[in-house]
């Protein structure tokens, strides 16, 4: 038997599933779309049901692709659990009324009861059955209240009382309903409440954003930094490596099959950044450098969701992201992007139109620099002082500017306002977040895991047959010319479009400068996203459009490379001006052409 | 003056209450905003808007919804005094 679970975005859809459903989750794709759903399993009776958490909508008159969805489904729950927000009862039965009117087995989740109790919201439940004709149980999914009655009741669910006919009549009867049951008392503007105005008001709105992000990144660093050194590395170095170590011998130190699988020995041992093996660097740099990281970002991101903190980031960013042809929620991807481009990739999915895809996907993949990127530029540079970082983020960031600002000017199409609710803050609940983590975890393993390990086999074999050598030769002069790399360098610079860190492996022996190796790192950064990343765009956005952002990320890499080549050896601080200059002119064109739109 | 004034939203002040009057949009705005709650008649809170042609908070129904600078110039707003106008 199958329970779907029907609802207004943010109303604990997801806290009731978790609530209802044991650890085997599942989250897939609708057939044909990319909008996803969570799909869980309910014991009841010694029976096992299917519990489906559909896409939320507002409406069955679908308004986006996630509410097509959700009426998709519909057909296929033999009992729907409508799950409406006790504290927002108008704008919710409106759905309610909706599903009613189809005739489906219903019972109504009145979620969120705690919190209307906190905001002095009456709602007499016995009026509201006897007026629907469905079963209605107050619940407060968050701290567990109210399921068990909700499964005790589910038998009870059936079609209710359709008493309107037209769409007016139904906006009419929602109103009426609600005057029938509800009655708010006054209250006092809560502390919480005060925050929540704050964060989205000019100036404290900002102060308030910087104060999460900085809190975040720093949440981050701890908790990624803590799995490394207390977690993985000694799990690395302790058990792995004298496993490693027996097959190194017993393979003779050298071969084939030893480069494959173990790499080249460093001074006679296993480094497993610099080895390249599939058995060490293959397995040591995603699960020991770059996971660790990803469980951090899952773990910061889920909190920020569930507080509810993201539409409000949306709200500051959003005159930014309308310069570049995006709106406040493409902000999401960008952040998304800092730990891993392929999660990034796949929230692009969620834009409203194509013009928005293409450019949030070229932006993300070529300015915004992943975990992997990002340590590899911290082991290249990191002992050279924070200078040289900088220069690269303070670069990579004017790139994404400029060019948001290029493809918003030529691009034809439209980018639609925003357009979000914004939910009160809650605390988010363990269970939640515990779930939702699991689940974009094995997401990652199963998405871009495959392709770190196929990525690095690749690599291997071009450069063990040699074939690397000839593409350095032709190729050596042209990286010197531009960026004043060597030859070697030139290798490091075309295996690093399967594996970043690959990249770090083949750069750090050679002993460049500072400069060329700041060079390097940006080239690197710009011109490629990982194989999984460019796979997942190149079924969003199709061949042609693909083939245009590879030639936008070869040309912006080639002219950031020849750029910082030429600011740090030759021009130093007049280039950096000089494109400052370019920059703000590009931005006063915007603004001009912008107002001039205003007043159309 | 006391008088009924109709004006966008962008041009409300803070914290203005009024009753939407009407929506200056297409099929698709009116779409996208009915299906938030949005709609003529119901009355509509200002909470709170950013400069630089930035998104407008509003309260509608209990809740607060966000709207992009180009979807809230459509949403014109009946108040009740001329001097709610201004930022």
């Amino acid at each position: 038997m199958k329970i779907l679970l029907v609802g207004n975005p943010n109303v604990g859809k997801s806290v009731i599933f978790s609530q209802l459903t044991g650890t085997h989750v599942i989250s897939s794709n609708y057939p044909g779309t990319t909008v996803e759903y969570t799909k869980g399993y309910l014991n009841y009776n010694e029976e096992r049901l299917e519990v489906i958490d559909v896409p939320g909508s507002y409406t069955l008159e679908p308004t986006c692709k996630a509410e097509e969805v959700a009426v998709a489904m519909l057909p296929y729950g033999d009992v729907i659990i409508n799950v409406v927000d006790a504290t927002n009862l108008e704008r919710n039965l409106y759905l309610t009324l909706e599903l009613i009117e189809r005739r489906l087995p219903l019972i109504i989740a009145l979620n969120l009861w705690d919190e209307a109790q906190h905001k002095g919201i009456i709602i007499d439940i016995p009026k509201l059955e006897a007026i629907l004709g469905v079963p209605v149980v107050p619940t407060a999914a968050i701290r567990g209240q109210g399921i068990t009655q909700l499964i005790a009741r589910l038998p009870e669910a059936r079609p209710g009382n359709v008493t309107w006919q037209t769409t007016d009549e139904r906006y009419a009867a929602v109103g009426r309903i609600v005057r029938q049951v509800q009655q708010v008392t006054h209250r006092h503007h809560t502390l919480l409440e005060q925050l929540e105005d704050l964060s989205v008001m000019p100036l404290t709105g900002f102060v308030l954003g910087g104060i999460v992000l900085f809190c975040t990144f720093k949440t981050i660093r701890l908790i990624g930094e803590g799995l490394i050194t207390y977690l993985f590395e000694p799990l690395f170095t302790k058990a792995y490596l004298p496993l490693l170590q027996k097959l190194s011998s017993s393979l003779g130190g050298t071969g084939l099959l030893h480069d494959l699988l173990i790499g080249q020995l460093i001074n006679g041992k296993i480094d497993f950044v610099q080895s390249l093996g599939l058995l060490s660097t293959g397995l040591y740099v995603p699960l020991a450098m770059v996971f660790p990281y990803i469980i951090a970002f899952y773990f910061a991101l889920g909190f920020l969701e569930d507080l509810g903190y993201l539409p409000r980031l949306a709200i500051l960013f959003d005159s930014l992201m309308h310069r570049v042809g995006l709106h406040g929620y493409a902000i999401i991807p960008m952040l998304l992007g800092l730990g891993c481009n392929v999660p990034a990739a796949l929230s692009i999915r969620n834009l409203e139109s194509h013009r928005q895809k293409f450019i949030a996907s070229t932006l993300m993949a070529i300015a915004v620099p992943c975990f992997s990127q990002t340590a590899m530029i911290f082991g290249l540079l990191g002992r050279h002082g924070g200078f040289y970082i900088a220069q690269i983020f303070f670069t990579l960031f004017c790139i994404w500017l400029a060019l948001g600002l290029l493809l918003n000017w030529q691009l034809k199409g439209y980018t639609p306002a925003l357009l979000v609710e914004i939910p009160p803050y809650r605390l988010p609940g363990i269970k939640v977040l515990a779930k939702k983590l699991y689940l974009r975890l094995s997401h990652f393993f199963k998405e871009a895991i495959p392709f770190i390990l196929l990525g690095i086999l690749v690599v291997n074999l071009i450069y063990l047959s040699g074939a690397i050598k000839i593409l350095a030769y032709i190729f050596g002069p042209l990286f010197n010319f531009f960026f004043g790399l060597p030859g070697d360098a030139a290798i490091a610079l075309l295996l690093g479009f399967l594996r970043k860190d690959v990249a770090l492996g083949i750069l750090a022996p050679l002993n460049l400068t500072p400069q060329q190796l700041a060079v390097a790192s940006t080239v690197l950064a710009v011109y490629f996203p990982c194989l999984a990343t460019f796979l997942i765009l190149l079924r969003e956005l199709g061949w042609r459009d693909m083939l245009k952002v590879t030639g936008i990320m070869l040309i912006t890499a080639l002219a950031a490379g020849t750029f910082m080549h030429l600011a740090l050896e030759r021009l130093g601080l007049s280039a950096w001006i000089g494109a400052l200059i370019l920059l703000a002119l590009l931005v006063i064109l915007e603004t001009g052409k912008q107002k001039k739109e205003a007043q159309a | 003056m006391k008088e009924n004034a109709e004006l966008p939203l962008p041009e409300l002040k803070n914290g203005t209450e009024g009753r939407i009057a009407k929506i200056c949009g297409g099929t698709h705005a009116v779409k996208r905003l009915s299906a938030l709650g949005i709609v003529p008649g119901k009355k509509i809170v200002k909470v709170s808007g950013m400069p630089l042609r930035g998104p407008v908070v509003v309260a509608v129904d209990q809740t607060q919804i966000a709207l992009g600078f180009g979807l809230a110039k459509k949403v014109w707003v009946e108040v009740a005094n001329e001097n709610s106008a201004g930022r």
